[in-house]
């Protein structure tokens, strides 16, 4: 069986870290072998898009315990916070409040919202110390996965429960009183099955800033648990992520809510059985509940557009309250067949997705309840498709990928039914010793979630992706690894805010034109030096960064581990406001007292320089600033048992 | 911004390596912990051909990286005409005349459960490992090459990490 994937092992495996010395020395033996045993070599996939990869090495080095850490310096977008204080990546010259087009993985499962379609409400706390490496996939139109459409796929991998054999707990404290308490475990349970245990309790205190005598914060309580069970054909987990936080701006008129919570909660269960020895028949079962409730209050009112009245202000929202509960169901089963030169993915997915809401209302600024519960009828939605994808290798430096996946959408409520193609050809090749490249030209859609038509209360369309290129080539040169790319994607029926504030897909069809370079020094075996710059050429939007770049220092000197890293982003004008280019300069320390006890420290945005997000104020028309995070420093102790 | 494009562009240039070669094999985990279990063997015993007996919850595994990747190791099926005895992931009794061999593991805890384990290469929070226990190769007056100073500790460290509590 392996033999006959031999061609197609050997391009990915060729396109990795490369082994680079046979010497007999038992200390290069076992460092070949750990990098040989990498697990992102098992999991990694170069035919799902342009991959950006955080190792462990690099999560421990760069001191990331939180994803949102990770995501400073992806290409192609800016870190950013929304009115509510969650997290988003705005696309270089986009300002994207709820990223739709975003999926999150843990393992394979998919925990993006049920509700908007975005990973960050409930995860963009979820502590690394669990996970053993990041894949981040730039790219339009990645099939295998067979789950909802997207344009940017985060893949965090656990631990791997045999190779861990230990336990361990982590304390931090941030110079803002926040702090995080995480505990893991991950062994083996006999010769059959071993686990994974991960629990954890964080406060997340950030700056409060203060507006016309009111105070505005963000600050949240954040709870994880991970468990799962694993054995050699199948693996249970379960998931569990729980967040409380303060309202931030919310739909506050003078951008200052008062009073309020948004607390949200995603519990998921998914079971993975390969039935047969050879692993080329996977079924999967999971089922994901997210419950959200959210409430706030300002006596100037709140701008929520679909209860807006223009005649009588007094009519207008000042309380809002809603408890809504989403599912979704999800069975995929897949049949890969292996010959010597092709491997033929076919695969058949059935999703159910449900929304329920409890209470929805609003008091207006008269002081009358107004019960909306759902704002549309539209509340269940099944999703049927089919793919099928093919990697041929013409020969063992060559690679072609072509696929599709049908989904057809069936809504309830009166909502219209439809079915979408996502299509993809690639081609992955390895010139000669030093140069690889690879291409992609997809098409693919990005579908409305929940949130949007209830936002919007009307039926949205998907955004269309008709045409997507992109092209990436490495250039490996001894310790020096040079990356390059650029891509074309033409988008239409963009999900945007009309003049009211309500939902709608854009008429017009937009062109993206991305470009990118990176630079890796490898010095010696324990410094590595990383930099990037990536634009968008000709922007058509211009209401964030069109383009930026990074600086990373990673080094290891005896007991100690250093990181550095700079983070730029070009200034950029939002509503008539100058925003100013940023430098977030973050470093850290890692003093490794023994095996098992370290202490670090970390501090993020030195400089007071990093991205601020720009926000309009509805009442006044006028926009303000704030960065994601003020200048903080963080402690943290860790003790493996 | 010019200044960064000319900080970069400076960066860019010194990227130009001296030697650009490199050496594109990659190289099989499975194969790789079998070298290094052959290695480890041959150095202990002090010879280039070693009978292995293997046992324990994971002993097809490790026979079957034996017998393909390995020339210099030879399996046998019992202890009687074993060089060396490897403790292949969880085991709860070993044969009588099996503890008068050398045992080496794959799991730190036999370490402890067996006084005559004089090791393990092992997996510990991601990484492998190894470990040779010094009392125990000086009581079979065993003389490992320098290469491995680091690995080897004494008995009392061993125990102790065991336990986890050495702060």
């Amino acid at each position: 069986m392996l033999k006959r994937i031999k061609g197609l092992v050997v391009i990915s495996g060729l396109l990795l870290l490369t082994v680079e010395s046979h010497s007999q020395e038992i200390t290069e033996l076992l460092k070949e072998y750990r990098k040989a045993s990498e697990l992102y070599r098992q999991t990694r996939k170069d035919s799902l898009g342009h991959l950006i990869l955080f190792t462990r090495d690099d999560i421990e080095r760069m001191q990331a315990h939180r994803l949102a850490d990770l995501l400073r310096s992806v290409r192609f977008f800016t870190l950013g916070n929304n009115r509510f204080g969650v997290l988003t990546l705005n696309e270089y010259g986009g300002y994207s409040p709820i990223p739709r087009h975003i999926r999150l993985y843990i393992n394979d499962h998919e925990v993006s919202s049920l509700h908007t379609g975005s990973p960050f409400l409930v995860w963009e706390n979820f502590p690394l110390d669990a996970v053993d490496h990041v894949e981040i996939y730039l790219g339009v139109g990645a099939i295998e996965l067979g789950n909802d459409p997207a344009t940017l796929i985060i893949k965090v991998y656990t631990k791997e429960p045999l190779r861990e054999n230990a336990s361990a707990l982590r304390l931090t404290g941030s110079s803002r009183k926040g702090y995080d308490t995480v505990i893991y475990s991950a062994r083996e349970l006999n010769s059959d099955f071993s686990y994974l245990f991960m629990l954890t309790e964080s406060y997340d205190n950030r700056k409060d800033y203060h507006r016309d005598g009111q105070g505005l914060t963000r600050d949240g309580r954040y709870r994880y648990a991970f468990f799962g069970l694993y054995s050699e054909n199948s693996s249970l987990e379960l998931g569990y992520g729980y967040v409380n936080k303060s309202p931030f701006m919310g739909f506050a008129m003078d951008n200052t809510a008062e009073r309020g919570y948004t607390k949200a909660e995603d519990l998921y269960l998914t079971l993975t059985v390969y039935p047969s020895d050879d692993r080329s028949t996977k079924f999967v079962f999971s089922l994901d509940n997210h419950r959200r409730k959210h409430y706030e209050s300002s006596s100037t009112g709140l701008y929520i557009p679909i209860f807006m009245d223009l005649l009588n202000p007094l009519n207008n929202p000042r309380d809002f309250y809603e408890n809504a509960f989403f599912s979704k169901v999800t069975l995929y089963l897949s049949k890969e067949l292996s010959s010597t030169t092709n491997k033929l993915l076919t695969a058949v997915s059935y999703k159910l997705y449900n929304s329920d809401v409890d209470s929805r209302y609003y008091v207006t600024l008269g002081g009358l309840r107004r019960d909306v519960g759902e704002t549309v009828p539209f509340n269940r939605q099944e999703i049927y498709s089919f793919i099928l994808e093919d990697k041929f290798s013409i020969n063992p430096r060559n690679l072609i990928i072509g696929g599709v996946k049908f989904d057809k959408y069936y809504r309830n409520g009166g909502f219209k039914d439809f079915d979408e193609i996502i299509a993809r050809f690639g081609y992955i090749s390895l010139i000669n010793r030093y140069l690889s490249i690879k291409g992609f030209l997809s098409r693919s859609y990005i579908p409305p979630f929940f949130y949007d038509t209830e936002i919007s209360a009307r039926d949205l369309d998907t955004v269309k992706i008709p045409i997507a290129f992109t092209f990436e080539g490495t250039l490996n040169l001894s310790s020096t690894r040079v990356g390059f790319g650029m891509g074309y994607m033409r988008i239409k029926d963009a999900i945007v805010p009309d003049p009211t504030g309500r939902l709608t897909n854009a008429g017009k069809t937009e062109e993206v034109k991305p470009l990118f370079v990176n630079l890796e020094r490898q010095f010696g075996e324990n410094h590595r030096l990383e930099a990037g710059y990536s634009l968008i050429v000709k922007p058509e939007r211009r209401s964030s960064p069109t383009s930026g770049g990074y600086l990373r220092l990673l080094s290891s000197v005896g007991k100690f581990d250093a990181f550095g890293e700079m983070v730029y982003r070009r200034g950029f004008e939002f509503s008539g406001k100058r925003v100013d280019e940023s430098y977030d300069l973050s470093t850290g320390v890692t003093y490794h007292y023994s095996q098992e006890l370290s202490v670090k420290i970390k501090a993020e945005n030195l400089l007071g320089k990093a991205i601020k997000t720009p926000y309009v104020v509805p009442q006044t028309g006028e926009v303000v600033t704030y960065p994601i995070r003020e200048r903080t420093v963080y402690l943290s102790v860790e003790w493996v048992f | 911004m010019k200044n960064l494009l000319s900080f970069l562009t400076l960066i860019l240039l010194t990227f130009v390596p001296a030697h650009p070669q490199i050496d594109v094999s990659y190289s099989k985990p499975e194969e790789l912990e079998v070298k290094i279990l052959e290695k480890l063997f041959q150095d202990i015993l002090g010879k280039e051909r070693v009978r292995v007996f293997v046992i324990g919850d994971k002993k097809e595994h490790y026979r079957r990286g034996i017998e393909d990747y390995s020339d210099n190791l030879h399996l046998v099926t019992n202890c009687g005409g074993a060089d060396i005895v490897l403790l292949a992931g969880q085991i709860s009794s070993i044969p009588e005349d099996c503890l008068k061999k050398p045992l080496f593991s794959t799991r730190r805890e036999n370490i402890s459960k067996f006084r005559g384990c004089l090791g393990a290469f092992y997996w510990k929070k991601g990484r492998p490992n190894i470990v040779l226990i010094k009392e125990r190769l000086e009581e079979r007056g065993i003389k490992m090459p320098k290469e491995y100073r680091r690995y080897i500790e004494s008995e009392g460290r061993a125990t102790e990490l065991r336990r986890g509590f050495r702060i």
